[in-house]
């Protein structure tokens, strides 16, 4: 569109927002302002910019006067901004066209008594907005294709679920599972609480429907190796470990397991019983065939032993075939879902107890199986080391979880299924004397509290103290529970025959390997991280891959299935489109500046190695290329590129540049010019304005979408524009974690803002006017206090020592931004 | 400074309280607590509670924090790793400071600060000693133990100590 070339012709709207701007600002005088600003074609003040008067307004002068830039001064973007973006579209203009001043959050609600400061704040930010607006580009969504199937890794209850919701959607499904049977922990449980279903009765029907869907494919005793690609386009390559039996022949007859010589451990039964080297894991396997785990067998050749092979012959099934070997499966896929559970903590880890040393320490695993009808006991509770019906049990509680030695977290299911496995004893045995020993009992969902009243009822026990040590009387087996009871205040010892642990749960094992394969991440507690606590509970931070059941932290059935399907329809968002938009705000690389492209010898590569979403990539003697379809728009490698080579769409250098120059046009050495992130410190900043926080009118606020974006010649510019103190803040990056939305945008920050600090102190400008902080969305009141301190220390160095440091070290300041290539230089060079 | 404020002062810092604000009370430190178990009325879950409110009458009550036996059980398995014991030598050092020590300690001090040792020989375990056929003890060094008493200036804390608690009923 012709319109939209060149500096254009500006329309600027000061926004009222009824007395919630007006009230603290004179808009009109504001909009006067705006006129005089250079490409400023119209500007107008308006009660609610945002009702459909307003819009209308924006849209009838856009017809008539020919606007091709809109600005508006009114609330935060982060609230305003789609609402103005599609009102600009609909007259025609490109979306991307459009800027907002945010004078409310950041400017009238937190600046109430210093009205003629806030009004000059205003301006300044008014006038950032009409720069930034000069150097707009348009833009157009970034179309990608859509393969529109599935791949689900995990087949417990929850992977299940979203398998069998989205073949009910019609799309075709990939389910990998890494045991020979789909089912999870789920298969492993005995009964569930709060209804005491049993557990296999209700899952064993799943198992079978998702296995006989035409349109799910099932590959069991898989793994997945290798995953490449972009949301609707991944490329996934699965590992199949051979059988030795041909599911399609196999009748599970039972005979090989019959003649087959070895026994080890069942896992399924965590390791309580005994299985074959050829077996079925547990009755209701899916799919039902029986497999050869080729590390217990003798030797998978005749010569060695050939036991189970003649007698499935014999039987006429011929199913048995020494030489599988393993299989590499590759396929295509739109979206991936991430159901891959959870362990136990290893519990004689936790010495206090004794597990693995006192044989009647057991864990509540094992005590599932043992009461489990089917289980390696038939049922029935015995102690381990004599076989006798314990008379008295106790249970303890938070074995490891709440622990800060083991796991910080609270694993959440652990007092609902010990009040379930106590109920279950007190059923069967009803002479059986219950303790169940807890710190807090948490049973907060439907149906869950009236359970413990019902445990409560049946005479169970239940004592407040952590015990401190399990100790065993040798001659018989018994074991002393140390504890205190806290009701009482008392020290107290407690005898019981069969001790049962509620370790935590822990992230399945090799869930590390599986996040580094499709570039996710992981929480402090090596669980999967959502995109958003609150608001995408079941995305990723990448694009097309989402997460549910207890792969994400510890959850129970319903939640599980619950998130299962809502994986399902989050996938589905993206897999009933043919084609899938990606906002265009993403990283270009410049063919003529990238040095590997200047110098085909160059060794750069420095954007990959920055790029967490491994969206860069260089071939040899090639300059880099940027996946935009994997760029998530963070802007950290235009930041770190030595050779200005990147440019992020709608964030350019010449973009942000000239904001920093408007913002810092009048007393520079007075103000305090600040970097947001957009996830968190900008929001922050528009928190402490919705909560009222006031604090010192002389900060100006730089959105950029993470701080990984703060490019140094930003910083250096504007001491070279003479500015007080520099602010950088990002999402929280502390011990317990980093909080960044674009994984490590803020750790590339922290690393260059803290060497350019110092490289500011040897040209003698004080460390103190550098500042690098971590403000979460919620931190208001931090952002409020931090500006204030700022504030005083800016006050204390004085408007002299400022001029002083900063003309001394002008010309050093002007040497760094020289050796870095002119931004027009950037902003002219092709985009790619 | 009575045992009271001293023990404010200590455990109204901010930092020190940070610390121990964690706590859950879930009762492992009493549940092993060696001592806990034979004297029903000392219960370092409580002391430290007791801490945290404020309740400093609580925590003077009956000399218990000399209950004390610094075997750090509590220490060790603490989940949330607040060093339980540690806090009740600081309590012990702020109450002492104030003269709220038991005098039996306070004589085992001078003894050490005197003679290097808490208990003295007698002279009837010599005798017994040496029809035992045990091997005669070999002299403490008084002087190396009193050159680190001075350094740590363990005599000044001693004598404050001491006038302070001439004036307290213990």
């Amino acid at each position: 569109m012709d319109q939209e070339a060149g500096p254009g012709k500006i329309g600027v709207y000061v926004c009222h927002c009824g007395l919630n701007i007006a009230g603290t600002l004179d808009c009109e005088s504001l909009a006067k302002y705006a006129s005089t600003l250079p490409n400023v074609q119209v500007a107008r003040d308006y009660r609610y910019m945002c009702a459909d008067p307003g819009q209308l307004l924006i849209k009838k002068d856009i017809k008539e006067l020919g606007l091709n830039r809109i600005v508006v001064a009114a609330c935060s973007p982060r609230m305003h901004e789609p609402t103005f973006r599609k009102c600009v579209a609909e007259a025609g203009l490109n979306s991307y066209l459009f800027e907002m001043a945010n004078i409310r959050e950041h400017c009238s609600w937190c600046h109430p008594h210093a009205k003629d400061l806030a009004n000059e704040k205003a301006k300044d930010l008014i006038a950032s907005a009409v720069a930034k607006a000069r150097h707009l580009m348009p833009l157009e969504e970034i179309e990608v294709g859509v393969e529109q199937r599935a791949l689900v890794i995990g087949g417990g209850v929850s992977g299940i679920q979203a398998a069998l919701d989205l073949s009910d959607m019609g799309f075709e499904v990939y389910l990998v599972e890494r045991e020979p049977s789909i089912g999870g922990r789920m298969a492993q449980l005995d009964k569930t609480f709060p209804t005491l279903d049993c557990s296999i009765c209700i899952l064993g029907p799943l198992m079978v429907d998702v296995s006989r869907r035409p349109n799910v494919k099932l590959l069991a005793y898989s793994e997945v190796e290798r995953v490449d690609g972009y949301v609707g386009n991944f490329r996934v390559t699965v590992t199949r470990r051979p059988h030795y039996v041909d599911p399609s022949k196999c009748n599970a007859c039972g005979e090989c397991a019959k003649v087959c010589p070895v026994e080890v451990p069942n896992d399924f039964e965590v390791g309580l019983g005994w299985r074959k080297a050829i077996y079925t894991p547990f009755p209701q396997a899916v799919p039902s065939a029986y497999v050869l785990d080729d590390r217990d067998c003798l030797g998978l050749v005749p010569l060695a032993c050939s036991k189970c092979k003649e007698a499935c012959d014999k039987s006429g099934a011929q199913a048995i075939n020494y030489d599988a070997r393993t299989d590499l499966v590759e396929f295509k896929v739109g979206t991936i879902i991430v159901a891959t559970g959870y362990d136990l903590l290893d519990a004689s880890a936790i010495k206090e107890y004794g597990y693995g040393v006192y044989p009647n320490v057991m864990t509540c695993l094992e005590l599932e199986r043992m009461i489990n009808a089917a289980g390696p006991t038939g049922g029935k509770v015995i102690r381990p080391s004599d076989g006798e019906a314990p008379k008295r049990v106790a249970f303890i509680q938070c074995v490891g979880s709440r622990d800060e030695r083991w796991r910080g977290y609270c694993s959440g299911f652990c007092c609902m299924y010990t009040i379930k496995n106590a109920l279950l004893l007190k059923d069967h045995y009803p002479e059986l004397e219950i303790h169940i020993f807890y710190v807090d009992m948490r049973t907060t969902f439907k149906g869950y509290e009236e359970f413990y009243r019902r445990a409560r009822e049946m005479g169970i026990r239940f004592i407040r103290g952590k015990p401190a040590e399990v100790s065993e009387d040798p001659t018989t087996g018994n074991l002393v529970i140390c504890s205190e009871n806290q009701l009482t205040g008392k020290a107290m010892s407690l005898e019981a025959d069969l001790v049962v642990l509620s370790q935590s749960a822990v992230p399945r094992v090799g869930t590390d390997k599986l996040t580094r394969t499709l570039n996710i991440m992981t929480d402090g507690s090596g669980f999967l991280l959502e995109a958003h606590p609150k608001l995408k509970p079941i995305d990723t931070s990448t694009s097309g891959i989402f997460i549910c059941g207890s792969a994400q932290g510890p959850k129970d059935i319903p939640f599980s299935v619950a998130q299962g399907s809502a994986a399902a329809a989050r996938a589905a968002r993206i897999l009933s489109k043919d084609k899938w938009l990606i906002e265009p705000i993403v990283a270009s690389v410049s063919r003529d500046l990238c040095i590997r492209g200047r110098d085909p010898k160059a060794e750069c590569g420095i954007c990959t190695t920055r790029c967490a979403f491994q969206a860069i990539s260089a071939a040899k003697g090639q300059p880099s290329v940027v996946n935009p379809a994997k760029c998530q728009g963070c802007g950290t490698c235009v930041a770190e590129c030595p050779h200005n080579a990147i440019t992020q769409m709608h964030f350019t250098d010449e973009q942000i540049l000239s904001q920093i120059h408007e913002l810092l046009r009048n007393e520079p050495e007075k103000k305090i010019l600040a970097f947001l992130c957009n996830w968190c410190s900008y929001a922050g900043a528009d928190l402490a304005g919705t909560s009222r926080f006031v604090y010192p009118p002389n900060v100006r606020t730089v959105r950029v979408m993470c701080s990984g974006r703060v490019d140094r010649d930003f910083v250096t510019s504007a001491f070279m524009m003479g500015a007080g103190m520099v602010l950088v803040s990002g999402c929280r990056l502390t011990e317990m974690g980093n909080d960044c939305h674009y994984i490590s945008g803020n750790v590339w920050a922290k690393k260059r803002v803290e060497t350019l600090r110092r490289v500011l102190e040897g040209m003698g400008i004080s460390g103190e006017r550098l500042r690098l902080e971590w403000i979460s969305a919620a931190e208001g009141r931090k952002f409020a206090d931090l500006v204030s301190d700022m504030d005083k220390k800016l006050t204390t160095l004085g408007p002299d020592r400022v001029r002083e440091e900063n003309e001394r070290a002008k010309p050093n300041l002007e040497r760094m931004l020289r050796h870095s290539i002119p931004s027009q230089q950037v902003a002219s060079a092709k985009i790619e | 400074m009575g045992a009271i404020e001293k023990l404010r002062a200590l455990t109204d810092d901010q930092n020190f309280r940070k610390k121990l604000s964690v706590c859950y009370q879930c009762g492992m430190c009493t549940g092993g607590c060696p001592v806990a178990h034979v004297r029903p009325d000392y219960n370092p879950r409580r002391m430290l509670e007791s801490v945290l409110l404020g309740h400093y009458d609580e925590v003077l009550a009956s000399n218990l924090i000399w209950l004390c036996t610094s075997c750090h059980s509590c220490l060790e398995r603490c989940p949330q790793k607040i060093e339980l014991s540690e806090l009740l030598i600081d309590l012990k050092n702020a109450a002492a400071e104030s003269g709220n020590i038991p005098k039996m300690l306070l004589e085992r001090a001078r003894r050490i600060a005197e003679t290097g040792q808490s208990t003295p020989i007698s002279k009837a375990s010599l005798v017994w000693r040496e029809k035992l056929d045990l091997a005669p003890i070999s002299p403490v060094n008084v002087e190396e133990i009193q050159t680190i008493l001075q350094a740590t200036e363990f005599p000044g804390r001693l004598d404050r100590t001491r006038s302070n608690a001439n004036g307290t009923r213990n």
